[in-house]
């Protein structure tokens, strides 16, 4: 069919009268020829030219039928070919319309239904419930829009079981976290205890402090992993703490914590369920600024109050972040306030640093890097009014641990319930007796009198004085020891401040002599001990 | 042993003792302290001071013994002396030691302590 | 932070009528041990001129924020190390009491305690003398003087000094007194026991010499 579509459409209404033109032409020759002719020749000739003529206009006629003919026919094929024609047209454009319906339903599982999905899993709905509800588009043949379930099924229970395993390791971490936040929280009172028992002696008491210190780092280690595995920091506060005490605590947690120099701090308290992620935070910042600054020099902290709350600054005089480290370090904030894997945590600096947004999202506080004028880094901590209070004033003339405390509420009131049970050690020896059923000591050491260690351990011998007139009343003591000693150079000075209450100027007291007696014997008396 | 004091105590404090003496456990003071050896300000506290420091400073504005400064701080004595050995270097404090530790006790001062208790 | 501009009434401190003397220059210890309830702090408090402080204050351990997932027990203990009283002699001489538990686990606190004591009183319960036995037998080792105060407690059975003597195993020279720890007077009296029974020692010595 080369010409489908060009059928010269011919002038139908000459083609009508076209074929009588030679049927006219031959009867106007005709007629020419016989009135030009004899009139004797005329009627034969006339008879035969119309004959003739006739026959002519009958070919014409003829040839004219059949060319209708061929028309028809030919007009009747074009129309055939063009319904045909557009028949395809259709089916391809139907074709073409299911294929713009996958392309759309594909990308609508790539770029819709699946980020959907996943969206939906995190916040803990499951796989089937969501496939179920996310039904395929109606343009889609049911063998796509099942293939197209079928991924989004697989894909989902892929990420459900991703999540999962995701979730329960963060529990786990958690779990793990917490239990060691119980130790660490147990052995911080056991030291706190330790150290008022020991706070006698220096040495223990300064093994015991290093100790506290390094339990203290383990805590905010554990802390940390609680807080990025989800979960809250450590304890929690049921009383409002002055931020002077916040502050003292969070430098508690850091390894390096001579370093820092608390310089002013707003007289302000933080509200109790603050006081941990606040500490938690300022700590993982201030360690931050003591790590990456030289080692001899200070970290100076200050708290001011703004407008929108407190401000907390941290300067380090330290190597300072380049323009473009301190940029890395805020995308590394917000990254991290936008959710952070635990299996993502490399490096410390990143650690505290995730665990600082995390917080600060959590609490909104805001945090935020800048070049300090020392050519550190300033770390600013923000925190919003809403998280504030008035500071107990107590706390904040004090500030030390149970400063507050009044004396006269420190008198005793103890209870005879809390000492019971402390009795003898050896509770569990039986009890040598006397006959009256007292218990029986035995003496562990045969040394005579203290104190009088030259003198023969018989409690006779200082005959008339000291160990022998231990049961006599005490206001008849002394009245035989006429010759009162001199007291030793040591005591010069004791001397002259009590010359002015010495016994026996007028006292009750009935010794003759004053003390004031010529020197005899003190200087001996050293290294008698 | 107090009421106010009892409640701080349960709820622990977020500062721990090494922060408040700077890691150091003994004092550094040329004269040992004794839990006796009394001490008395020398100034009024400056407002810059350490809060632990300016309340010896305050409160010792008349002579307190070690014991009744760590009692009244509700700090280990290592602590308070630690902190007095500051104050004591700054001369903002002085001390007044006991009798000597390995001295016998004089029958003055005995006298002298047995003459004030008969007045009680 | 002008925490001189605080309320003065807050400042932890002595009491005003708690002052000592602005005279006051030498103090003086004395230590009183026995075991728990024998009447230390009553002792204390009844001779002392200030309320009894103590330098180690109860740690009690409460449920805490931490969901305890260990085992580990949430306990609560008592533990009283050292409270003490204060009595001005004179105006420059002050004497202190320290009263401490005499059990073995708090013989640590007595290295800084006991130096420079004058002496020691050992206050004993007739019905727990047991108590006192280390406590007794420590004191000897260290050489420190001391007498032995029995408490006279309301509904203990009494006891010869001579037979209390005896089953404490003390030689002759080792002053006894009974003793009632809530009287003033009585407690005073203990303490002149024991300042009597050094001066003897202190001149019995210098006459040796």
């Amino acid at each position: 069919m080369v010409r489908v579509g060009s059928p010269p459409d011919p002038p139908r209404p000459a083609a009508g009268v076209a074929w009588l033109l030679p049927a006219v032409f031959s009867l106007a020759c005709s007629v020419a020829a016989v009135v030009m002719v004899d009139a004797d020749v005329r009627v034969p000739l006339g008879v035969g030219l119309a004959v003739a003529t006739v026959a002519v206009a009958a070919a014409c006629a003829e040839a004219s039928r059949r060319g209708r003919r061929i028309r028809g026919l030919r007009a009747q094929r074009d129309a055939a070919v063009a319904e045909q024609h557009s028949q395809r047209d259709a089916e391809a454009a139907a074709l073409r319309r299911r294929l713009a319906a996958q392309e759309a339903a594909l990308l609508q599982l790539t770029e819709e239904m699946l980020p959907k999905t996943i969206l939906r899993l995190q916040q803990g709905e499951s796989a089937r419930e969501i496939v179920h509800e996310l039904g395929g588009s109606p343009d889609i043949s049911p063998e796509f829009a099942a293939a197209q379930r079928t991924v989004l099924r697989s894909v989902a229970e892929a990420v459900e079981a991703e999540e999962g395993m995701r979730d329960s390791a963060q529990r786990a971490f958690v779990n793990i976290a917490r239990r060691v936040q119980a130790i660490v929280h147990q052995q911080a009172t056991d030291l706190r205890e330790m150290e008022e028992r020991h706070g006698a002696t220096p040495d223990v008491f300064g093994d015991l402090l290093r100790l506290d210190h390094g339990t203290a780092l383990i805590g905010r280690l554990a802390d940390s992993i609680a807080v990025l595995g989800g979960a809250r920091p450590g304890r929690q506060w049921q009383n409002n703490v002055a931020l002077y005490s916040v502050l003292r605590g969070a430098i508690s947690r850091i390894t390096d914590y001579p370093r820092v120099e608390l310089a002013s701090v707003a007289e302000v308290a933080v509200v109790g369920s603050s006081v941990e992620p606040l500490i938690h935070a300022l700590a993982e910042l201030l360690d931050n600024a003591t790590r990456y600054s030289p080692p001899k020099t200070l970290v100076r902290v200050t708290a001011s109050e703004v407008q929108s709350g407190v401000a907390i600054e941290i300067e380090d005089g330290g190597i300072g972040l380049a323009e473009e480290a301190r940029r890395r370090v805020e995308r590394l904030l917000e990254e991290a306030s936008a959710g952070l894997d635990l299996t993502d945590l490399g490096e410390s600096p990143r650690l505290g640093l995730a665990v600082v947004g995390r917080l600060a999202q959590q609490q909104g506080f805001r945090v935020s890097l800048r070049p300090s004028a020392y050519g550190g880094v300033r770390a600013i901590l923000i925190v919003p009014t809403e998280l504030l209070t008035s500071a107990p004033i107590s706390v904040v003339t004090g500030a030390a641990p149970g400063l507050d405390a009044l004396p006269a509420a420190r008198t005793r009131t103890l209870s005879s319930g809390t000492t019971r049970g402390a009795a003898s050690p050896k509770d569990d020896e039986p009890m040598e007796r006397t006959p009256n059923g007292l218990p029986q000591r035995r003496r562990r050491t045969s040394a005579g009198p203290p104190r009088l260690a030259s003198v023969p351990p018989s409690p006779r011998t200082p005959a008339g004085t000291g160990p022998a007139t231990a049961s006599a009343p005490a206001g008849q003591r002394g009245t035989d020891t006429a010759d009162a000693p001199e007291p030793g150079l040591w005591l010069a000075a004791f001397q002259d401040a009590v010359s002015g209450e010495s016994p026996g100027s007028g006292t009750a007291d009935s010794r003759g002599q004053h003390p004031d007696s010529p020197p005899q014997n003190t200087p001996a008396k050293e290294g008698e001990r | 042993m107090s009421g106010p004091r009892r409640l701080d105590w349960d709820e622990g404090s977020p500062e721990r003792l090494y922060v408040l003496t700077g890691g150091r456990s003994g004092s550094t003071a040329r004269e040992p302290l004794d839990l006796v050896t009394l001490i008395v300000s020398r100034s009024a506290p400056d407002p810059g001071l350490q809060p632990e420091h300016a309340a010896i400073v305050r409160m010792c504005e008349y002579p307190l013994s070690v014991a009744e400064i760590s009692a009244y701080l509700a700090l280990p004595a290592s602590v308070v002396m630690v902190l007095l050995s500051d104050l004591l270097s700054q001369r903002r404090v002085e001390a007044r030691p006991p009798i000597p530790a390995a001295s016998l006790p004089d029958a003055v001062l005995l006298e002298a302590v047995m003459h004030g208790l008969r007045k009680l | 932070m002008d925490y001189a501009s605080s309320d003065p009434g807050n400042v932890p401190g002595p009491r005003p009528q708690d002052t000592l003397p602005e005279t006051a220059s030498t103090a003086v210890k004395i230590v009183i041990v026995g075991g728990f309830g024998v009447g230390k702090t009553t002792m204390v408090g009844s001779v002392s001129e200030i309320r009894p402080l103590t330098t180690e204050e109860t740690m009690t351990r409460a449920g805490e924020g931490i969901d305890l997932v260990t085992g580990i027990e949430d306990k609560t203990e008592t533990t009283v190390a050292m409270d003490f009283g204060r009595i001005s002699l004179n105006e420059r001489l002050v004497l202190y009491l320290f009263g401490t538990p005499g059990q073995e686990r708090f013989w640590f606190l007595w290295n800084g305690l006991f130096d420079g004591a004058l002496g020691a009183v050992v206050l004993v319960d007739t019905r727990r003398l047991e108590v006192s036995f280390d406590v007794i037998g420590r004191l000897e080792e260290r050489g420190m003087p001391f007498v032995v105060a029995v408490n006279a407690f309301p509904g203990a059975p009494r006891h010869d000094l001579d037979e209390l003597r005896q089953a404490l195993d003390l030689p002759d020279w080792v002053p006894m007194v009974d003793c009632d720890a809530r009287s003033r007077a009585s407690s005073r009296d203990v303490l002149l026991e024991l300042t009597s029974y050094l001066h003897a020692m202190t001149l019995a010595d210098a006459e040796r010499r």
